[in-house]
């Protein structure tokens, strides 16, 4: 304990000056448009290049990052990232190996694949956006709770481009993977989202259109799912 | 089970079939065990001259053990209307919409991508300026649909094997869910 406040406090010491002349730019930076959210891509973990990154992201309105990686994060590294978002009061989601992290408001949401559905969403600007591992993507179950939920924004770890695209088009939502962006067939897909090598800013203004146009929750139906669904478990 | 889908004067040709649906108004009755003229909003069933109402609230129709499910307009957005014919056992699934020719090629994407999560074979018949065209859709990954342009459809489909699907321990998640769909907030 004493050994981790020491680091923390020594961290802060060297990194002091960066962070305290970031927020200097940062001074009544312009803020995005309702309608689009953004997501920046960060490409490192080095703290000094997170503080760059994330200077230059908020300064052209993002609040949600992101980092990818296929190894293990150690814990300490984490409690430092942990604490560095705070200071920007930023949502950052990390994917590592097995598990999802994301970080906002002083805590850390730990993800893995036993954490239940309804305990990974959460919603910037009235769009609600959530986690998925790989064996999920292709579940008519999970599928149905994530519709029902009525989700906008889905995270997804695995690397099929079919499965990714089949579950865009089943929930008329985004769907974002380390590499790619999956856009509902509906859609023209450079109209509603823009992707660069370090950022990806989506047009959420059709999709809630579309949603709340065409999407229509027939209780009838819903009572049959049910019903059959409690029937399931004697 | 034999399902014609056209012009009811061509449905004369067959014999045995088991359901007749069309879209046009008038009908030759006892041609078949069950007769249908499908509408925007409803389908019009006609069982020994008497006449009941399919419609978004009464979708299914059992013939001789064989489950036909009617979707409309909006349904094939949604994916609640596939999940409950996969949960019910739906043996095949028929669409009555009216959407124009550029929507419908990305609404047959927009099927097939729900229909490969639930493998039930679909029927759809879509009527533009009073002419109907019906399409075979089959969910696979070339993007191909088995269109056809004539005028019926005459095609005779198997009752599929009964198969219990678990959905592992997501199902809990969704009952979950499901429990508060009908909660409504009152102030």
């Amino acid at each position: 304990m004493m050994f981790q406040r020491f680091l923390l406090k020594s961290y802060y010491w060297i990194f002091k000056k960066d962070i305290f002349s970031s927020l200097e730019t940062l001074k009544g930076h312009k803020r995005i448009t309702k309608d689009i959210l953004g997501i920046y891509i960060t490409s490192n973990l080095n703290f000094r290049s997170l503080i760059k990154s994330f200077t230059k992201g908020i300064g052209e309105g993002f609040y949600v990052f992101f980092y990818f990686t296929s190894r293990q994060i150690p814990k300490q590294k984490i409690k430092l990232i942990k604490e560095l978002t705070n200071i920007y009061g930023i949502h950052f989601i990390i994917f590592s190996k097995n598990c999802i992290l994301r970080m906002f408001d002083n805590r850390c949401f730990y993800m893995d694949s036993q954490t239940s559905l309804k305990d990974r969403i959460f919603s910037i600007s009235s769009s609600k956006i959530t986690f998925l591992f790989p064996e999920e993507v292709n579940n008519p179950a999970v599928t149905m709770t994530l519709k029902m939920q009525n989700i906008d924004i889905i995270f997804s770890t695995n690397i099929s481009s079919y499965f990714n695209q089949d579950l865009s088009n089943n929930l008329i939502a985004y769907v974002i993977t380390d590499k790619n962006v999956y856009v509902p067939d509906l859609f023209e897909k450079n109209m509603v989202m823009e992707k660069t090598k370090d950022m990806i800013k989506l047009n959420l203004k059709y999709l809630k259109s579309i949603k709340n146009n065409y999407l229509e929750t027939n209780y009838k139906d819903l009572t049959l799912i049910k019903a059959k669904l409690d029937s399931f478990q004697i | 089970m034999r399902v014609f889908i056209g012009n009811p004067l061509n449905a004369l040709e067959f014999i045995g079939t088991n359901l007749i649906l069309s879209t046009s108004g008038w009908l030759l009755n006892n041609q078949a065990d069950v007769v249908g003229i499908l509408n925007r909003e409803y389908v019009e069933i006609y069982v020994n001259e008497e006449k009941t109402y399919l419609s978004k609230e009464n979708r299914f129709l059992n013939l001789n053990d064989f489950l036909v499910a009617f979707g409309f307009d909006k349904d094939i957005l949604n994916f609640d209307f596939y999940f409950m014919n996969l949960v019910n056992n739906t043996d095949l699934i028929i669409f009555s919409t009216y959407y124009s020719d550029n929507v419908l090629k990305k609404m047959f994407l927009l099927i097939q991508s729900n229909l490969r999560k639930v493998n039930i074979p679909t029927i759809l018949i879509n009527s533009t300026d009073k002419i109907s065209k019906i399409y075979y859709i089959i969910p696979n990954y070339q993007n191909d649909f088995l269109v056809k342009d004539s005028i019926y459809l005459y095609s005779e489909f198997k009752k599929k094997e009964h198969k219990f699907q678990t959905f592992g321990r997501y199902i809990l998640d969704l009952q979950d869910t499901l429990c508060s769909f009908r909660v409504t907030v009152r102030r």
